[in-house]
């Protein structure tokens, strides 16, 4: 192995609308080497790696590629030096063969400009044999695995001189033995010089491949170790930090029975999940990205359905389709994207905040104008919601107003139980708290609410009780004035179901 | 908080600034500037006469515009409501011809124009495939039973009796005007007043946050095309009885000016906004160059190329507000 450094980043800072992501981070990598990053959800690693495969441009900072230094990185700026990222996402031409998706743009060309299949394929083959991969370049992509599909991306920039390679939690959807293939092409791509970036929140697969992890938290380098010096613990501390004051939210007591999943599954995305939730009560749903968590939210909300269990509201089973049926009797779901799922833009703050109660608001098949006017008026007051008036469109409001009239719709039509996808995301810190306040108003209300949150200290401090989950599997439910910041964590990334 | 009253509050003249809606004071300034124009160039253009006979001639385009600016504020296109024309023209001309009750076949035309629009908005909601590609479609086939229906010639002479409908007046203002601004004002009051008109506008906007809504968004989808077809077999009542007689090809092009007035008019093809009124102005623009290029004796194949004109300018004023 060559120990010449490839890659070397100084003081790296970004920061969107105001809000610092990254801050003076440093990083560096060595030919041959596997750098690993770690970090809870938004401690900044995917706004790193998109800063060195050019997708953002960074405010302040230098990276410096082979002893040169780059002001201006674009992605095909990135792609010439022989920087390639691979996606969770697989990034090929569905419907074209393997070997024209790896020579893509670079197929051998005969004199009069007709493309030479033959020689195309061949050199699919030797660039497949490199990394010992047993596929047919005539195959057509689309009807290879996911697993097979990353192999030819990666070969795919093995065949365009790569330089780095990085990988944005590769092994999210692979099996254990298409993990183990994985991992051997990865040592096939050091041994040829090929300096790696990794990602992965599971924490097994770093110190079964890395050789150096850097642990970033809240945009911050917190740690650089070679993995021979480091155990799991130091890991899950340096990415928890100081356990903060938590200032738990209120506990009044369980309140009775409100909604419950009874051994709920559904085949893909998550499996025999059991939940309660009670009046006056807040449950977060902890996990990292992937966990399965959105698809549990969803499901209890009725909008997708379950392969088997039972949802009971009240003691009384819900059925399936149609989704109004679960709105009738009280359950909403306020999703992650407001814009494109949560709300119309076009549309009114009126007329957002009715749609789901129109029945409310009209006489026969007539509506009530002014009667939609006072009753928008009022939750806008109670809501704190800050628009020029009821008539303005939803699309000129603030990330904060916007989340407040999806809120709105709901309370508006007299609903019981919330269930919240990521409520805070993308909103300032104001109205963070405003929401959070309304939300502490519903569960004293006697309502309940259902919240899946990215961000641990939302958990921490929004949530009575905390379901963990794990690979579509809730791992543990804990009380949250009985738990850590760190137990949750670690629990999340499998550190204590892990033998060790 | 303390502020939220002051800050939040229901804007009073909502309503009027709605019923002008602001985006369309480009095309009216067209079509004022294009009335002067035409005053001044023909004597005969603001006439009494010709004005009423403007009115004759844009109220079908006008009731078929109404149902189509429903239908698009909704998301929803359809491209069949010309064919629609075609067939239910030589139905009720069949039926006529056989004798059959002037009330009753006014009944069928109705129907059958239902019956089209509920076949295309079964198609749009339970299939994946583009209402626009779907009603080309229904278009295509449509003219085709048109003239298999004929056998390809006109069928003239309808009636005195439904001849009435297209040629009575009544105050001076010819009877099928009034029809159009009837069928205007509902659809106007269905649009502001009604949860059906709510839900167009939110289907329009986004129709899966409107489905997650709990509103049934596939049998409104349907309801809209129904709308749609209901208006264009009124279309061609109207124009038949006008002419007193149905011509297998007589709706043909329909579907495009329609589609025109309403985009004129301010509704995007996406959906999600648009009102009558500013269908109304499209018409009337539309109504008046053909009326206007024909005083000043322009040859019809140059009427064709302003109109065009007209519409890309038109679309090209709104993308450039929506800026």
């Amino acid at each position: 192995m060559n120990d010449s450094v490839i890659l070397e980043i100084k003081k790296i800072s970004k920061s969107f609308s105001g809000v610092s992501v990254l801050t003076d981070v440093d990083f560096d990598l060595k030919c041959g080497e596997l750098h690993a990053i770690v970090g809870e959800n938004g401690a900044g690693k995917s706004t790193l790696i998109k800063i060195l495969s050019g997708a953002y441009e960074r405010d302040d900072g230098e990276i410096i590629f082979n002893g040169k230094s780059y002001e201006n990185l674009t992605p095909k700026k990135a792609h010439e030096l022989g920087i390639f990222t691979i996606y969770q996402e697989r990034n090929l031409i569905p419907h074209l063969s393997v070997g024209e998706n790896l020579l893509l743009g670079n197929e051998p060309i005969g004199r009069i400009g007709i493309v030479r299949w033959k020689q195309t394929f061949e050199q699919a083959e030797e660039i497949l044999k490199r990394l010992n991969l047993k596929l047919n370049p005539q195959q057509t992509v689309s009807m290879l695995g996911s697993a097979e599909q990353q192999a030819v991306e990666i070969a795919k920039a093995l065949y365009r001189n790569v330089q780095i390679v990085i990988m944005d939690e590769p092994t999210a959807s692979l099996t254990r033995a298409e993990i183990d293939n994985l991992f051997s092409i990865i040592r096939q791509l050091k041994k040829r010089g090929v300096a790696v970036i990794y990602i992965s929140h599971r924490l097994d697969e770093i110190f079964a491949i890395a050789d150096r992890v850097t642990v970033l938290r809240d945009g911050l380098k917190v740690m650089e170790h070679a993995v021979s010096d480091i155990n799991k613990d130091m890991l899950v501390k340096a990415m928890v930090g100081e356990e903060l004051s938590i200032t738990h939210i209120e506990d009044k007591g369980m309140g009775e029975v409100l909604y419950e999943a009874r051994s709920i599954s559904r085949a893909g995305s998550f499996k025999d999940i059991n939940l309660i939730l009670h009046r006056g009560e807040i449950v977060g749903i902890a996990g990292m990205v992937g966990s399965g968590r959105t698809e549990v939210v969803r499901a209890m909300a009725g909008i997708d359905e379950i392969d088997s269990g039972m949802l009971l509201l009240n003691g009384k089973e819900l059925h399936g389709r149609p989704l109004d049926s679960f709105i009738n009797r009280g359950i909403c779901f306020v999703p992650e994207d407001r814009d494109s799922i949560g709300l119309i833009s076009c549309l009114s703050v009126a007329g957002n905040t009715t749609l789901a109660s129109l029945q409310k608001i009209s006489h026969g098949p007539f509506l009530n104008l002014l009667y939609e006017n006072e009753l928008s008026s009022t939750f806008v007051k109670t809501l704190d919601i800050q628009a020029k008036s009821i008539h303005q469109e939803v699309m000129y409001l603030s990330g904060g107003n916007r989340q407040k009239v999806m809120v709105a719709k709901w309370l508006c039509r007299g609903i019981e139980v919330f269930i919240m996808d990521e409520p805070t995301q993308g909103v300032d810190v104001g109205a963070r708290e405003e929401i959070h306040r309304i939300m502490k108003d519903l569960v004293n209300e006697g309502k309940t609410i259902l919240m899946v949150s990215s961000d641990l200290d939302e958990i921490m401090n929004m949530s009575h009780r905390i379901a963990v989950m794990k690979e579509g599997v809730i791992v543990a439910v804990l009380r949250t004035a009985k738990t850590t910041r760190e137990e949750v964590l670690s629990i999340a990334i499998g550190q204590s179901t892990s033998k060790d | 908080m303390q502020s939220g009253n002051q800050r939040v509050k229901t804007d009073r003249f909502a309503g009027l600034k709605r019923i002008i809606n602001f985006q369309q004071w480009g095309i009216i300034f067209i079509l004022i500037l294009l009335i002067i124009v035409l005053g001044i160039s023909s004597p005969v253009f603001l006439s009494e006469r010709n004005i009423r006979n403007i009115l004759q001639q844009i109220s079908t385009l006008g009731i078929l515009s109404m149902g189509m600016t429903i239908l698009m504020i909704s998301g929803g296109i359809d491209l069949s409501v010309g064919s629609s024309i075609s067939v239910v023209a030589v139905i009720v001309g069949k039926l006529l011809k056989a004798g059959t009750p002037v009330g009753f076949t006014i009944v069928v035309g109705l129907l059958v124009g239902s019956f089209i629009g509920l076949i295309n908005g079964l198609l749009a909601s339970h299939t994946r495939a583009h209402p626009f590609i779907l009603t080309l479609g229904t278009m295509t086939l449509l003219q085709g039973v048109a003239i298999i229906i004929t056998e390809g010639y006109p069928i003239t002479d309808l009636g005195k009796k439904f001849e009435y409908i297209g040629g009575a007046v009544i105050w001076k203002i010819p009877f099928i005007v009034i029809l159009f601004f009837a069928v205007m004002l509902i659809c106007f009051f269905i649009l502001k007043y009604t949860r059906l008109g709510r839900k167009a506008y939110a289907i329009g906007g986004n129709e899966y946050t409107t489905y997650l809504a709990g509103i049934k968004v596939k049998l409104f989808k349907i309801i809209f095309y129904v709308i749609a077809g209901f208006l264009a077999g009124f279309a061609s009542l109207v124009l038949s009885s006008r002419i007193s007689s149905a011509i297998p090809t007589m709706g043909a092009g329909f579907e495009l000016q329609s589609i025109g007035a309403v985009v004129i008019g301010g509704t995007p093809l996406d959906g999600g906004r648009g009102s009558v009124w500013g269908t109304l102005t499209g018409v009337l623009l539309l109504g008046i160059i053909a009326n206007g290029l024909n005083l000043l004796h322009v040859e019809a194949s140059w009427q064709y190329v302003v109109t065009g004109f007209v519409i890309i300018i038109a679309v090209i004023i709104h993308e450039h507000r929506a800026r």
